[in-house]
């Protein structure tokens, strides 16, 4: 018995000609929010179906609480809670009729339903509605769709874009739903919206062609750029242009910006600067934000 | 005409079950705002001219949403 | 699945699916021996226009039988309303995607399969009963005297030939991606039907001998007529169940 909640190894996807998956390799501990992170098109969704069992991977094996998982009528998703990126249900039901059903075909019995189901509507803040689900907003069927995979109390929860087509004001209430929630369990959320990863994530991967380029805690990977970079600015661009010239491994960004991956160059540098007498608009070391390291992991794998 | 009074049988539940087809058509028609295809208009003047049966079948697998 | 039922059963209710199909095969049911009872009175007054084209009418005898021949008559405008209105049953599941849910919440495809068979041959059952019911009803009353032979044959044989469309209607909504898809291959079979009908050899063993119950009852066709074409309507039932639910099991949702 591990405690990972989610192995997976070698998993490969294609549709058609397209090779969406192309090994992807993923550990997932207990009790964590854990962030999917990839581009529209990554094969997010794709290894969210095959974890659930609703495609059938080419090659590879997925492993949910330490039972592996089968295309089709997959046992595993006893374990799983699923919020769909577009959850769409039975729209003549009350969300209370909903839950039951779910509870139902789950197993549960009638008593743990009804406190269970009243619990989590509490949760989503759906308490009171008790009106069919025809009339809801995309906000409000995303949070009863959280309601319901939580419903079981699952090993796992995972949420495929919980956030993604929702106003700041939606989305800021499922991140706090899916804080709370990781009392309980542990949450897979995949999503394109990094600020949402550095907010609530404790651990986060990339998936990018195909693969996973990167896997740890948020932490790590920011580490991994931390205090290595320092990003420069001078005043007039013939001070720039000098400089550029004398030390030919900085680097121009687009903005205008001189940057300088080697910290130990850096006393020789502004040396060079004091002696020249350039002018400085600013000097900092860089804070990498998530988004720089994705788009440079990107860069590399492309 | 046959004596009215043989078909009256016949009549009073058919008037009942169309006007409740009818009916029930209409209201249908009336509290939503978007159809398959078709427009408000169109689906009134369908169910009422064909409204024996006609009329709401037509409404009920073309012009209505699923949801 | 008792909870899949359920659920079958309130949106049945919910969406006005069963009111709607309830007045309509009521309204069918009662048009039998309405129209048969209206008959003589419609010669009547067409009698003139017919004479000038040189027909003569006689005297115009109605009974229990004239309405029992309208019941065959409009059988198929039920089984075709049915099937209009069941052809989405599965299909506008995949396309709005409910089904994900319950499928991954733990309810096996079987199970969800099952629970459609159960839903379609249940109303079908319950709609045909109504159908049968109103004509049954006035006939007896209108014409008690009157007896009809092998009424309650033929008109389980009717009902089978709808339940083989409708077993039809849910091997396509396994396999197809929409209505207009589910609806054209319940089409295609009834035309190969139709078509295989002109071949003389092969008209006892299609199921479309089972709306010809009339015949049954006329005396000029018997019972044994109809036994291989109700054989093989139950096999094909059974075979569509066993390939749909193989289908369902593998299908994208």
């Amino acid at each position: 018995m591990t405690a990972n909640v989610l192995e997976i190894n070698g998993l490969k996807k294609h549709f058609g000609e397209k090779k969406v998956l192309q090994g992807v390799d993923l550990t997932v501990p207990e009790k964590k929010v854990f962030g999917f992170v990839g581009r529209n098109g990554a094969g997010k969704t794709t290894t969210m179906k095959i974890i659930l069992g609703l495609l059938a991977a080419d090659e590879g094996t997925v492993t949910v609480c330490g039972e592996k998982v089968h295309y089709g009528n997959t046992k595993t998703n006893r374990f799983i809670g699923y919020l769909p990126d577009v959850p769409e249900y039975y729209s003549f039901m009350s969300p209370a009729e909903y839950l039951r059903l779910c509870g139902e075909i789950a197993g549960m019995n009638s008593g743990e339903i009804k406190s269970r189901s009243d619990k989590m509507l509490e949760l989503v803040g759906l308490g009171s509605e008790k009106r069919r689900i025809k009339g809801f907003s995309r906000g409000m069927k995303q949070r009863l769709g959280i309601a319901q995979a939580l419903l079981g109390r699952p090993k796992l929860l995972i949420c495929d874009e919980p956030t993604s087509a929702l106003d700041p004001m939606g989305r800021k209430e499922i991140l706090d739903v899916l804080v709370a929630a990781k009392e309980e369990t542990t949450i897979i959320f995949s999503t394109h919206i990094l600020s949402d990863v550095e907010h609530i994530c404790d651990e986060m991967a990339l998936l990018e062609g195909g693969k996973v380029v990167m896997q740890g805690t948020i932490e790590e990977v920011k580490q991994k750029r931390r205090s290595t970079a320092t990003e420069l600015r001078l005043e007039h661009e013939n001070d720039t242009k000098a400089l550029m010239r004398a030390y030919t491994e900085l680097q121009r960004l687009p903005s205008g910006d001189i940057v300088l991956n080697d910290p130990a160059k850096l006393p020789e540098i502004m040396r060079y600067i004091a002696d020249n007498r350039m002018d400085i608009v600013r000097i900092e070391k860089q804070e990498a934000t998530l988004e720089d390291i994705f788009l440079e992991a990107i860069q590399k794998t492309v | 005409m046959p004596d009215i009074k043989t078909m009256l049988p016949f009549l009073i539940p058919l008037i009942v079950a169309e006007l409740a087809l009818l009916g029930f058509t209409l209201w249908h028609i009336l509290t939503h705002k978007t159809y398959k295809r078709g427009n408000r208009t169109l689906w009134l003047i369908v169910a009422i001219v064909g409204m024996e049966f006609i009329g709401p079948i037509l409404y009920f697998i073309l012009g209505k949403e699923d949801s | 699945m008792k909870a899949f039922l359920r659920k079958e059963w309130m949106e049945t209710v919910r969406t006005g699916r069963l009111l709607i199909l309830g007045i309509i095969f009521f309204i069918f049911g009662l048009m039998n021996p309405a129209i048969a009872k209206l008959t003589p009175w419609l010669m009547e007054t067409m009698k003139d226009s017919l004479a000038e084209s040189g027909m003569v009418v006689g005297e115009v005898t109605v009974n229990a039988m004239t309405s029992w021949t309208q019941f065959y008559k409009n059988g198929l405008m039920c089984v075709i309303v049915i099937v209009l209105m069941l052809g989405g049953v599965l299909v506008n599941e995949y396309m709005k995607g409910t089904l994900v849910q319950v499928v991954t919440k733990g309810l096996s495809r079987r199970k969800i399969f099952f629970s459609k068979m159960i839903t379609v041959y249940g109303l079908w059952t319950l709609m045909y009963l109504v159908y049968f019911g109103v004509t049954y009803g006035y006939t007896a009353y209108f014409w008690p005297e009157d007896k009809v032979e092998a009424l309650v044959f033929g008109a389980f044989c009717y009902w089978l030939f709808g339940m083989f469309l409708l077993a039809f209607l849910l091997l396509f909504s396994a396999i197809a991606g929409n209505v207009g898809q589910v609806l054209l291959g319940v089409g295609a079979v009834t035309a190969v039907m139709f078509f295989l009908n002109y071949v003389p050899k092969l008209q006892k063993y299609l199921p479309l001998r089972l709306t010809e119950g009339l015949n049954l009852s006329l005396g000029t066709l018997k019972t044994e007529d109809f036994v291989p074409a109700v054989i093989i309507s139950c096999i094909s039932v059974a075979a569509c169940g066993i390939i749909g639910m193989a289908v369902f099991d593998k299908r994208n949702l």
